[in-house]
């Protein structure tokens, strides 16, 4: 039998103004289960928690109303109330007197008959409440970085610093990711490289950091705390156990003319080797793809000129099956390709580059060794037009969004090249200079003011060659529209950041969300930046949305904060509001008949097929289950559901349609 | 406390409506609408104080039973509001709740229910003022509707009592017909599906016969799931053999029922893999289930006859699917669902013109004739349920008593349980002893799922659920 205990709370004069406090306390007193109502002036302060604490001793309450402000307000405070006389949390439920009624009521009549309702109404949900306890969850203190960007290195650093151990994988054969590729670096013109490889071999060197390079995660099962990753581990050819980097078999590879995609397919590179001087690690992968001896079984120098043997043409992929707790996508991003721009020189002209590109030829460890020549020919060009927003803001080409890092990379292409061709012509094509950020104006100023580039507000319509150089036609849009057919020996096109191609196949592997555009979707756009809608995976970096390198360097940051956070509980505590599938004494077991309506609503793929077997152990029937680390209490299954086999523990149906009950009938 | 079954006794009479205040329940989300509400109020803005409000943690936990219910309870109107597309807490649960109302929707408006006086709305946390305009202003519109009463009284004082059953099997028709001409409603016939006879005697086709036999003495199959002929009624039956030489009873496929429902049975079940004698009407069946994992497909055989009787040969489902289903959809068009009789959208469509108030009698007196004998879910293939809704207590679903609202109530979840799901065959109005034309509700639903989600049943056994899935586009004009 219920004994449940009503509080109506005057909060002051905020509800006892529009609604007769000591009335509806009065009537609740003969609602059926009801043993006990009392009104008082504040409830949550001390002295009327105390009052609560005391009644449900002395009554032996079962259930307790508490008519005050909205839940969401003060709910905590009155469980915790409950909880401390020895009551059940989940047993107590409020009924909000306040926000939906006395404040926004003004006729105290219809607001007392209103407020009664809703308490008659919360009394008999309350008796059907069951109690609830937090669901403990068990945590492995172990994290997986994907992706050996900038962003996935320093969340693999903070992390590792922070204690726990970390697998960082990269799928190409080093770290470094596009920032590796970056020539110096905004606003402040230091050279990528320099800053970029010592974290490079702080991650590679760091105890509690495992590299995982050449290497892909295959697939990702579990939920928070318990993930268990599959990761393939590619076949290089090469023992790395053996390997020095001594450098002896790339130098005499005899395939030397592949296009190197580090870059950009400016220079070249042998079919077996490291994508740059300073890769982490400092181990060569061979490229099946280009190396003789797989094309046509006749060379194997490499194996020759090895001094360890540490070539091994018969090395296979390896799949690694490692168990984490919480994962970060920092997967990057990549730039829209020139062959997106068709009326730019037919889009395949070599001396239109991409911003990348320009990278790669501004660098001192780029293919002419950081001398600005065109690939066409090797010439110096005497005027070189950067054309912004190329597929940025531009819906028509796919693209609505600003690759925000553009301007401010523009702006440094431009002065970079006026650094190294002090007599050429730099000019600047943009639809606005967007440069906020520390130091950014400024820098974008200086590149005007001090390395006389010149900005064109217009658009690109149409580049063409006449007699080997380039026509840019354009139009002065802050001076009258007036035409203008700029001559240039060569295109920059700061072309659009984009989301990696297979992004979408990794959402589905993780299991997380991604946006019309194609980035990883975040939780939240503003309040849960860097988490996602599944528990315990995390962003980091572009791959979540273009960034500069400042950014995702925070944002890595506030990602290992969080997997920190997350490791700093032995194990996790979750909301009891989880669904739950009924279970059934046999023969039963369940009236689930197992249509999986729920598997494919279920927005946390929270629900799993589970075999019921007899004692023989055949196959009985396969149920849903819900697994209550990933469930987050939604309750969409439960409609779904046509048998009524699931409920939702804290909304069951029997509380809803005893609440409605009271709430519909006059 | 839940006295839904007497029909009379809570209603207000109809002189109070000088007086009226309309009594709205509203099913909102925990994170958007209530914390909407919530601003409402720490902004003292003012409404009316008719609206009983009841959190749910998403929309995608409001069951349309829920809303019955309110109904059938007393409410005079009731909302359902929630996060915008795009913001739910939960990623996706009212993307969910969008397809789920497009649906519930369009069933009620098929029983002439008012749909003024259901309104759905998305109000975020930000939006204090839109949740006043929306109570305010659905308040008058309610109290301008005046009070609700009709599903507690679903109608029938105005309908005469049922005619008695005029006869045995067979004469379906001339009952409804009986029925339908006693009240001098226009007709609604039951759907005739004909394939070589229901009357039985028409012998299956010999390489049916031959290839069934075949198929039980192989060892291919353990059971075959075929017609033979009731003596006793004179007619075809569907029923289950495991004999080799009980084949030779086979006849010609019956013109009511979906064999498919047999594998329901324990003990069909238990003799996997089996065969079945399918017309279009099986094998449609036989996707919904496999593709709700009912089935496994690669246990089915399926001896096909073709429309006209001609046996097509023993196929799996995917050929069988191919054979008699796929050319069939693709002939329609974008309004036709698949698997309806001509004659049943045309009684689809004439119901839709007449006026609400005309359909809900119609149905009224439908719903008046219901014995409560529950032979549509057995005949129903895809009522699958090892526990029906309709029989768990606690809670109850909806008044147990077979009177209006206890038959409303099982009629119209039924029905929407069979949302997305329904293929057709119209086996529940021909089992229905009282003549109820249950497949009209049936070919509302899937027509609506087709217009709205270009969703088809029984087309593929792949697939995800029509209300498990959503697109961000689906429509929502309804929506405020």
């Amino acid at each position: 039998m219920s004994r449940i205990g009503v509080f109506i709370c005057h909060c002051g004069e905020n509800i006892g103004r529009t609604v007769d406090c000591a009335r509806v306390a009065e009537t609740a007193r003969g609602f059926p289960g009801v043993v006990y109502a009392v009104d008082y002036r504040y409830t949550c302060s001390e002295p009327g928690q105390a009052q609560i604490r005391e009644a449900i001793r002395e009554h032996r309450l079962t259930g307790v109303v508490v008519g005050a402000c909205s839940p969401r307000m003060h709910e905590k405070t009155f469980r915790r109330a409950v909880q401390d006389a020895g009551l059940n949390p989940y047993l107590c439920e409020i009924a909000n007197l306040r926000e939906q009624c006395s404040w926004v009521h003004t006729d105290r009549q219809e607001a007392t008959r209103k407020a009664i309702e809703i308490v008659r109404s919360t009394v008999a949900r309350v008796q059907r409440n069951a109690p609830l306890s937090p669901i403990r969850v068990p945590l492995t203190r172990k994290a997986l970085v994907i992706g050996g960007g900038i962003a996935g290195i320093q969340a693999a650093l903070d992390i590792a610093d922070g204690g726990v151990e970390v697998i960082l994988v990269e799928r190409s054969p080093s770290l470094g990711g596009h920032m590796a590729q970056l020539s110096e670096t905004f606003p402040t013109l230091d050279c990528s490289q320099c800053i970029l490889t010592p974290r490079m071999v702080e991650a590679a060197s760091h105890p509690r950091i495992r590299l995982e390079t050449y290497a892909e995660v295959e697939r990702l099962e579990g939920f928070v705390g318990n993930f268990k990753a599959v990761i393939r581990r590619k076949a290089r050819c090469v023992d790395v156990a053996r390997c020095t980097g001594c450098g002896s078999c790339w130098q005499k590879c005899p395939q030397k003319k592949i296009p190197s995609p580090f870059d950009e397919g400016l220079g070249t590179r042998t079919a077996i080797g490291i994508p740059f001087a300073q890769a982490v690690p400092n181990k060569p992968v061979l490229d099946k793809a280009h190396c003789t001896r797989f094309k046509t079984g006749k060379c194997g120098v490499c194996a020759k000129v090895c001094p360890t043997g540490a070539i091994d043409y018969e090395q296979e992929d390896e799949l690694l099956t490692e168990e984490v707790g919480a994962v970060v996508a920092a997967t990057g991003f990549q730039v829209l390709g020139k062959e997106a721009f068709t009326a730019y020189a037919d889009g395949d002209d070599p001396d239109v580059l991409t911003g990348l590109q320009f990278e790669r030829l501004a660098s001192a460890s780029g293919p002419t060794g950081g001398e600005i020549r065109r690939p066409s020919d090797g010439r110096e060009p005497r005027t070189v037009v950067f054309v912004q927003c190329a597929g940025s803001r531009d819906p028509a080409r796919g693209r609505a969004y600003c690759s925000k890092i553009c301007c401010m990379y523009t702006a440094k292409h431009a002065m970079l090249y006026r650094h190294k061709v002090h007599s050429g012509r730099a000019v600047v094509l943009c639809m606005d200079v967007r440069t906020p950020g520390k130091g950014y104006d400024e820098f974008y100023r200086r590149a005007v003011e001090q390395d006389g580039v010149a900005y064109v507000r217009s658009r690109a319509a149409r580049i063409y060659r006449e007699n080997g150089q380039f026509i840019v036609q354009a139009a002065d849009t802050l001076n009258g529209g007036e035409r203008l057919d700029i001559r240039a020996d060569m295109i920059v096109l700061a072309s659009a950041a984009v989301p990696q191609p297979d992004v979408k196949a990794l959402a589905q592997k993780l299991g997380i969300g991604y946006d019309a555009d194609g980035w990883l979707a975040e939780a939240h756009p503003k309040l849960r930046p860097v988490e996602t809608n599944t528990a315990g995976i995390f962003l980091a970096g572009a791959c979540q949305g273009p960034k500069d390198i400042p950014e995702s360097v925070a944002q890595a940051s506030a990602v290992a904060a969080k997997v920190l956070g997350l490791f700093s509980n032995r194990e996790l505590q979750r909301d009891p509001v989880v669904a739950r599938v009924n279970r059934q004494p046999p023969p039963v077991y369940s009236s689930c008949i197992g249509c999986f309506t729920c598997e494919a609503g279920c927005p946390y793929h929270a629900i799993e097929r589970e075999e019921i077997r007899d004692r023989k152990g055949s196959l009985v029937k396969t149920v849903a289950r819900v697994n209550s680390g990933l469930c987050q209490g939604c309750g969409t299954c439960v409609s779904l559901c046509r048998s009524k086999s699931i409920d939702l523990d804290g909304f069951t149906d029997e509380q809803v349609f005893a609440a409605l009950a009271e709430l519909a009938e006059a | 406390m839940l006295n839904l079954t007497d029909s009379t006794t809570a209603v207000a009479p109809d002189t109070a409506a000088a007086a009226f205040e309309p009594r709205i329940v509203a099913f909102v989300c925990k994170w958007c609408t209530y914390a909407g509400a919530d601003l409402a109020g720490t902004s003292r803005m003012v409404y009316p104080p008719n609206v009983r409000t009841l959190m749910l943690p998403c929309t995608g936990r409001i069951d349309t039973s829920f809303v019955l219910r309110a109904f059938l309870q007393g409410a005079d109107g009731v909302l359902v509001s929630g996060c915008h597309p795009g913001d739910c807490h939960y990623t996706a649960g009212n993307f969910r709740a969008r397809r789920r109302w497009t649906l519930f929707r369009d069933l009620l408006d098929v029983i002439g229910f008012d749909l003024n006086r259901l309104e759905i709305a998305w109000v975020s946390a930000a939006e204090g003022a839109k949740w006043v305009k929306i109570i305010t202003e659905f308040t008058e519109k309610i109290r301008n509707l005046g009070p609700y009463h009709d599903m507690r009284r679903v109608a029938s004082d105005h309908v005469p009592p049922i005619a008695p059953p005029a006869g045995g099997h067979g004469t379906v028709v001339s009952r409804d017909r009986q029925g339908a001409e006693a009240r001098a409603r226009p007709q609604l016939h039951a759907d005739r599906h004909v394939a070589g006879g229901g009357n039985g005697r028409v012998r299956a086709p010999a390489q049916l016969t031959e290839a069934a036999t075949e198929a039980l003495r192989g060892g291919k199959v353990n059971v075959i799931l075929g017609w033979v002929r009731n003596r006793t009624l004179g007619q075809a039956r569907p029923t289950w053999i495991a004999q080799p030489e009980a084949a030779a009873d086979l006849v010609a496929p019956g013109d009511a029922g979906n064999l498919a429902r047999l594998l329901k049975r324990p003990e069909v079940r238990a003799l996997l893999p089996a065969g079945i004698v399918a017309r279009a009407a099986e094998v449609m069946a036989l996707n919904v289930l496999a593709q709700e994992a009912q089935l496994d497909p690669a246990k089915v055989f399926l001896f096909v006859v073709a429309p006209d009787g001609r046996y097509l040969g023993l196929m799996d489902l995917a050929e069988a699917t191919e054979r008699v289903v796929a050319d069939n959809v693709k002939g329609l068009d974008d309004d036709r669902p698949a698997g309806f009789s001509d004659e049943t959208l045309a009684a689809l469509d004439e119901l839709m013109a007449r006026l609400p108030r005309d359909r809900w009698q119609f149905w009224a007196a439908q719903f008046e004739k219901c014995i409560k004998c529950y032979a549509c879910r057995g005949s129903c293939p895809l009522c699958d349920c090892e526990t029906c809704f309709a029989d768990r207590n606690q809670p109850q679903w909806f008044p147990t008593g077979s009177d209006g609202p206890g038959n409303l109530g099982w009629h119209v979840i039924r029905a929407f349980h069979l949302a997305g799901r329904c293929v057709g065959c119209g086996a529940c109005q021909e089992a229905c002893p009282a003549g109820i034309p249950l497949n009209l509700m049936g070919a509302a639903l899937s027509r609506s799922a087709l217009r709205h989600f270009g969703h088809r049943a029984g087309v593929s056994s792949r697939g995800v659920p029509l209300q498990s899935d959503y697109r961000t586009e689906d429509g929502e004009a309804f929506i405020l």
